[in-house]
Order: C-alpha cells, then sequence, then structure tokens
C-alpha cells in the first residue's frame, strides 16, 4: 500500500480501480468572439486530482468533510501521475459529490460513494 | 505599428494563446551620474559602462580559461563591438578557486539609497561570486558592508540599510564558483531592480492614447497591481521599497505571447512614476500603482527656457526632455526628415511661464508632425503620420464594432507670433465648437494653414470603437482595418487602446479609431469600376489617385488522402495598388481601363505594390486589395480565400468471422473529399480625388 493523498494533514486510504486521477489541467478562459468563433485564454496550468472512495470511518470522513467543506484552500500531498514521488501544493475543492447514507453500525452511520476533485489554486507553467 | 516576428504576430489571434505581461521596475535614482570604476587590471573588451545597462546576461565570447570555451558556435570571439561585457578581469582565479580580486563602482546625484544588487553571469560555464564583500560608502560615519559566504544565488541583493549621499560601491570577490575562471560582473545596481511577471502582477493595464490635432496632449499610462501581503510596499514599512520610488523612475513593460515553447516579448512602453502614483486598495492587500509615459511626465512640468533658444524642431525636442534631469537630455527621437526643421521663437518672453506641455503641441503645430512616446525606447518622439497598421477581424473581437460620430469644429481661430489673426473654416459651420490657437512658433499665415490642415483632418467623421482580444503589436498612430462582414472593411487611424490583463489572461481590450472624413484635404472623390474615360473638371489642376489591380483567386485546396486532412489554398494577395498626386489641366481627357491592371492615361496599378495587409484610404476610411476575403466586391481588388482542403477519410478494419479465424473486412465511415477551389479575386477600381 502507498499513500496516496494527504489533504490537510488527512490521510486518505489508498483507492484502486480507477478511482484516483492526478493529472496536469489548463486554466484559462473561454471567450466567444463576435464571428462564433471560441477562443481560449490561456492563465497557466494547475493539478487536479480526482478522488473517490466506497466508504470511510465515520471520525474520518467527520475531519475530511470539514476541511472539503471549508470553503478555503488548504495543503495537499499527493502522487502525481509522472512517476515522481509525492509533491505537495495548495488546493482548493472544485466539485464534491455529497456521499449517500450506506448503513449504521455500533450506533453510528456510514456513508458511502464518496467522491471530490480537487484544484491547485495558483497556475504555473 | 511595433514590429514582431510572424510567429508572435500568429500567436496573437491564435485560438490558444497564452499571454505574458512584464514589468521591469528600475527604482534608482533618475539623476544619478556614473562616475569611474576602478580594480584589477581587466581585459582589453571589458566595459564598465555596461554595470548599469540593465542586460543582465553576458554574451558568449570565447577565451582560453580551461573547459568553458564551447566550439557549437555559440561563443563570439572577442573583441566584439556589441558584446555585453561588463567587468572581467585579466587574471584566473587558481585552481582552488581562491584569489582577490576589489572594484569600486563611483557615482553621484543619489540622494538616499536602501538597496543595492550585484548580478553574476547566468551561464554555468562561467560561475560566480561564492564568497565576497560588499561596501556601500557615503562617508566615513555613514557606511554599510555585507560578507557573503558560500554564495550559490546568480542574483545578490544588499538590503537592510539607509544611506544618504552615497558615493561608491566597493565590491570584493575572494572565492569563485569554478577553478580558472576570469571575474565577470555583467551589472551592479544602485538602487532597486526587479522583473515582475503574471505571479508578481494581479493586474497589468495599459491604457494608450494619443491626439492628432495637436490641440491638446493626452498619454499614455499604465497601472500595475500587485499583492501586498508582506507589506512590501507599505509607506511605513522601513524593510520594504517604497521609499526607493521617487518621481521619473522608469519602468519598461512588455507583452509577450508563447510561441511554440517560448515565450517572445515585444515592448509596449516606459511609465514612470509621478506624484502620488501610489494607491492601496481591499485594506492594502493589493497596491495599485498608476504611471505615465514621458509625454505625462512633461504635460503639466513648466518649462524652463534654456540660452540660447533651440532653433530646429530636434533642437527643441531635446530642451524638452532635458527638463526632466541630465539622464534624459538624449531621449527623445525626432524623424530625421523633420529634425532640421527650423523652429523658432521670436524671444523668451514668448514662452515664458509655459508648460512643457504648451511648448510641445506649438512645436508639432508648426512641423505638421505629433508627438508620441515611443514603445522600445520610451523615448519622447515627434513625427509624421505612417500608413500602416494590423486588420481587426471578427474572429478577435468580442463585440460588433461601434461607429459614432466625430466632433466637428466650425473654425479655427489662429494668432500668429506678430499678433496678426487668421480664421480657418471647420469641418462644419454648425458646429458650436469653435478652437483658439495662440502660437508663438507660427509666424506666417500660410504656417497657420499647415497648422490647420492637420488639426481639420482630425474632426468629422466617424469614431470606430472596438472591444477585442488586444493586439501589443498596434500602436497608436497606426491605420488599422476593422472587418465588418465577410465582405466588407473599413479603416480608421488608432487613437486609442487599452492592454487589459486581469486574472491571468488579456481580454475585453478597446480601442477607438478615428474615421475623420478629411473634408478638408479634398472636396470631391469619385470611384471609377468600369473601363471607359474621365474628363477633368474645370479649374481642377491636382488629382490624388489611388489605382487598384486585380485581386488575385484563392488557392486550391489540396485533396484529403486516408491519412491526412488536405491543406487549405494559400490566401489570394490584393491586387497592385498605385497612389499618388498627379498635376492635370482642365478638360484633361483620361482613358480608364479596368482589368488585371488597372490604367489611368500614363499612370498604372502594375507601377504599385502589393499591400501584404491591404491598401488603406485613410481619407475616406474604406480599405482596397486586402488578401485573402471570404466574399470580395468587384471594385476593390480584393484578393480570395483560399479553398478549404479536403477532409481526411476514416476507415477501419473490422473482425468479422464467428470462429478463431479473423476475417477483416474494411468499413469505411468516410470517404476522403476533394479540396476547394478558392475563392476568385476581384477586379479593382481607380479613386479620385479633387478639390473643386
Amino acid at each position: 500500500m502507498i499513500t496516496q493523498l494527504i489533504v490537510n494533514g488527512i490521510y486518505l486510504p489508498q483507492t484502486a480501480g480507477d478511482k484516483y486521477r492526478c493529472y496536469p489541467a489548463e486554466l484559462g478562459t473561454q471567450v466567444d468572439m463576435i464571428s462564433g468563433r471560441r477562443v481560449w485564454e490561456i492563465r497557466g496550468h494547475v493539478t487536479k486530482i480526482d478522488y473517490s472512495y466506497d466508504y470511510l470511518t465515520p471520525a474520518l470522513w467527520a475531519q475530511l468533510a470539514a476541511v472539503l467543506r471549508s470553503g478555503t484552500a488548504f495543503p495537499v500531498s499527493y502522487l502525481p501521475d509522472d512517476g515522481g514521488g509525492m509533491v505537495s501544493s495548495t488546493f482548493m475543492v472544485e466539485s464534491l459529490t455529497p456521499p449517500v447514507f450506506a448503513f449504521s453500525r455500533r450506533g453510528e452511520a456510514y456513508w458511502h460513494n464518496i467522491a471530490f476533485t480537487l484544484r491547485e489554486v495558483e497556475p504555473h507553467d | 505599428m511595433i514590429s514582431a516576428s510572424t510567429g508572435y504576430k500568429n500567436a496573437i489571434i491564435a485560438q490558444r494563446r497564452r499571454m505574458r505581461v512584464r514589468a521591469a521596475v528600475d527604482l534608482s535614482d533618475p539623476d544619478i551620474v556614473y562616475g569611474s570604476v576602478t580594480g584589477d587590471t581587466e581585459t582589453d573588451w571589458a566595459d564598465n559602462a555596461q554595470l548599469h545597462d540593465r542586460v543582465l546576461e553576458l554574451t558568449p565570447l570565447a577565451s582560453l580559461e580551461p573547459g568553458r570555451w564551447l566550439l557549437d558556435g555559440s561563443f563570439q570571439l572577442p573583441p566584439d563591438p556589441l558584446a555585453e561585457v561588463g567587468i572581467e578581469t585579466s587574471a584566473l582565479f587558481a585552481d582552488d578557486k581562491t584569489k582577490t580580486f576589489t572594484y569600486t563602482i563611483n557615482f553621484s546625484g543619489v540622494e538616499f539609497l536602501q538597496e543595492c544588487a550585484v548580478y553574476w553571469p547566468t551561464g554555468d560555464y562561467d560561475g560566480y561570486g561564492v564568497d565576497f564583500d560588499v561596501l556601500i560608502y557615503a562617508d566615513a560615519s555613514h557606511q554599510y558592508s555585507e560578507s557573503f559566504t558560500g554564495n550559490t544565488e546568480r542574483a545578490v541583493r544588499i538590503t537592510g540599510f539607509e544611506l544618504y549621499n552615497p558615493a561608491y560601491v566597493q565590491i570584493t570577490v575572494t572565492k569563485w564558483s569554478l577553478p580558472l575562471r576570469r571575474l565577470r560582473i555583467p551589472e551592479i545596481v544602485i538602487g532597486v531592480f526587479e522583473i515582475w511577471g503574471n505571479s508578481e502582477l494581479a493586474g497589468f493595464n495599459l491604457n494608450m492614447q494619443g491626439a492628432f490635432t495637436n490641440l491638446s496632449l493626452p498619454y499614455c499610462t499604465c497601472t500595475l497591481t500587485m499583492d501586498n501581503l508582506d507589506r512590501r510596499f507599505e509607506p511605513r514599512n522601513k524593510a520594504g521599497i517604497f521609499r526607493s520610488i521617487e518621481d521619473r523612475q522608469g519602468i519598461k513593460t512588455s507583452v509577450g505571447v508563447d510561441v511554440g515553447g517560448d515565450t517572445e516579448y515585444i515592448p509596449t512602453g516606459t511609465y514612470y512614476q509621478y506624484n502620488g502614483g501610489w494607491r492601496t486598495s481591499n485594506n492594502d492587500i493589493t497596491m495599485k500603482w498608476d504611471l505615465v509615459d514621458i509625454i505625462g511626465l512633461l504635460a503639466d512640468r513648466r518649462f524652463d527656457v534654456p540660452s540660447p533658444l533651440p532653433t530646429t524642431l530636434s533642437g527643441w525636442a531635446e530642451a524638452l526632455v532635458s527638463q526632466l534631469g541630465a539622464n534624459f537630455a538624449t531621449h527623445y527621437h525626432v524623424d530625421p526628415d523633420y529634425a532640421a526643421l527650423s523652429v523658432t521663437v521670436a524671444n523668451d518672453d514668448a514662452i515664458a511661464d509655459v508648460s512643457c506641455g504648451e511648448i510641445l503641441m506649438w512645436i508639432c503645430q508648426a512641423t505638421e508632425t505629433w508627438p508620441r512616446a515611443d514603445a522600445k525606447t520610451g523615448y519622447l518622439t515627434i513625427e509624421p503620420f505612417w500608413s500602416e497598421g494590423n486588420i481587426l477581424t471578427l474572429g478577435n473581437l468580442e463585440n460588433y464594432p461601434t461607429m459614432t460620430g466625430n466632433d466637428d469644429i466650425a473654425r479655427i481661430d489662429f494668432t500668429l507670433s506678430d499678433g496678426t489673426e487668421l480664421s480657418i473654416g471647420g469641418t462644419s459651420s454648425s458646429s458650436s465648437n469653435t478652437v483658439s490657437v495662440s502660437n508663438p512658433f507660427l509666424h506666417t499665415e500660410a504656417a497657420a494653414r499647415a497648422a490647420a490642415r492637420m488639426m481639420l483632418a482630425a474632426y468629422g467623421g466617424n469614431r470606430i470603437e472596438t472591444v477585442g482580444r488586444g493586439d501589443p503589436t498596434s500602436e497608436i498612430g497606426d491605420v488599422s482595418t476593422v472587418q465588418l462582414d465577410a465582405s466588407n472593411a473599413t479603416t480608421g487611424r488608432l487613437l486609442q487602446q487599452t492592454i487589459d490583463f486581469n486574472n491571468g489572461v488579456v481580454r475585453g481590450c478597446k480601442s477607438v479609431l478615428l474615421q475623420a472624413d478629411g473634408s478638408y484635404l479634398y472636396e470631391e472623390r469619385l470611384v471609377l469600376t468600369t473601363s471607359g474615360t474621365w474628363t477633368v473638371p474645370a479649374d481642377v489642376t491636382s488629382l490624388r489617385l489611388i489605382l487598384v489591380g486585380h485581386g488575385y483567386d484563392g488557392g486550391h485546396g489540396t485533396d484529403g488522402t486516408w491519412d491526412d486532412a488536405g491543406t487549405p489554398g494559400a490566401d489570394g494577395a490584393g491586387g497592385k495598388v498605385w497612389a499618388g498626386t498627379v498635376t492635370v489641366t482642365p478638360a484633361q481627357v483620361f482613358s480608364i481601363s479596368i482589368g488585371e491592371n488597372t490604367v489611368m492615361g500614363a499612370y498604372s496599378s502594375a507601377n504599385g505594390v502589393i499591400y501584404p495587409r491591404g491598401y488603406t484610404d485613410v481619407i475616406s476610411g474604406d480599405s482596397y486589395a486586402r488578401p485573402g476575403v471570404e466574399a470580395p466586391v468587384a471594385g476593390t481588388g480584393d484578393g480570395g480565400m483560399g479553398g478549404a482542403g479536403g477532409y481526411q477519410g476514416q476507415k477501419r478494419e473490422v473482425d468479422v468471422s464467428e470462429d478463431e479465424l479473423p476475417i477483416y473486412h474494411t468499413v469505411i465511415d468516410a470517404y476522403p473529399t476533394p479540396g476547394e477551389a478558392g475563392v476568385a479575386g476581384v477586379a479593382g477600381c481607380v479613386v479620385i480625388y479633387y478639390d473643386k
């Protein structure tokens, strides 16, 4: 087992089966010209991370939800897809799929189908 | 139009582009006078004047230092008069990289200093200073020194001091990063010098404008917005750089675009700090810095009358920029054909208590020129109009161009240097707008009429306003063409434009083009598009002619194949254009032939040239002989657009067997298509202007 993702100090379990993706994405603005032509003004590149997991323990999900729903940027260490070691940067939440109730065990609610996409805050070359 | 590579021009209008901005912030004292550089013996080609030219990279010069000279053609042989050298010692550092070299850079005119910097060579083969001391000396009791040990940086800032009237900087290097190398120093900055780019600049907004009447003096401004979270720009923060900022410090700006794997920059002007340029916003989170070009520096400055008075246009230009200090005395350029024009004023009293801006407008009125700040040098530039510019296509405009009426003028009332009064009619007698000009540099009625001709050429007609992606190669004064639809375009002289960089991209850039009707220039205009004859009207002795030849056909696109899509055909060039003013006699009959060449009597478009971006008739605002027009209209001489290339065919192999042995069938999804024919070019015309 290797570490894929640490969100604000929270170690997330390794996920497989096409549920972890880390890739560079262009950051920019699409603008429609009067002729109908659509142009793309590129601002730079950011790293994006897609992560999903069936269900986390209630305590872990509570910690993670607090970070993902904070509305602020947070530090993330992640496994890039270019073969290098863990890299750290500051990310923000681009999308968050609300989990659905799965089951209860020993009086605790378990939520599953957790999925989110993180986007690096500062663009770079 | 600012010159740029073809790659740059293509990248500016590409569907995907990445723009970058850059500001070279030079906060050294604008009145600094560099003195001698003393120290150990240097090579014959060392050039200590280059220590303060803000060129930070050395030219690779071949030498016999071991392992340094690469035999790949990248090194020049010294001496090279164009080489960037700076300090270069004759002697070498020892095998153990040690030896002591000391240099003293003397200067004067610096009132206050709180930072300086040493730039080492950037080439790995040259090395850099590892152990060294820097002393900044004002007098025996006011000096600051700092020692560096084990340095690995290529640029070292010396900060944390405040000295008034410093006299020299002394640098003593005792260890280099490489053995058996000469000490080389490309740049020593007495002050603050930084390059700010996309990462440092939250906003970069250029507002470029000019006036072609010489009746007002708008100037270009630049607003830089920086993050100020660390309070570096806080006036109360002594560790910040705020106290190093003073009037007349220049910030060179440039705008780049990614071309292939590199970024190409073109200059967009030098802008200067002036009173009250700093503003905080967002509770000091960001800092805005408003800067003006050299005309903005001069506009309201009181003109101190020099003695003796200049007598030529270039002499007055030099006198104007010299008002900004001795270091500005050469910061001007006058068109060589106009530089020696006689420009005189009766005596000192005639220009007492006037501003530099008034002097600038007056001398331009007297010479039929106009002033601007040059984008490349930042210098005050005085020259006549030109007739070239860019094309604004609908594919690069965010809104349709809007056209509004330009101001008319009823008359211009001149008062000449001897008190003579003269009134010249304007573009519309019904206009309530009149202008009074009292110019001590205008001595004759003929001079006043010449000045009026230029002023009136900017009144009447229309203004065209556009919002688009922004093109930094456009320059105020350009004659730009604006596409209106697939067939038509109009032209105007660029009066104002913005380059707006916000949130990391350039977009929403505004332009205003002036399409004055030029009614003062010629009273009658004819456009002939068929062959025949034309008779010169009575009393007409001079014609302005534009002969436009037949536009060329667009090339045929190549066919698509199974492997590749076809290549689009080349755009057809516009027809040849000949333009000039000719002398005629009343009732003279001219034969007109509109064919491959357009011929009027002895004059033919065959003797003209092909304009790569089409020919602009500034007077009417019409454009002719444009290349690659999608639907050219007969009579314009436009070239046709190249035909589209064919589509690539699509086929695939499908295994249709139902057992282990595969049987492949080819399924064709789409056949390759043939290339399309280009659009045919169209016939040209004769444009005739004359006064009744």
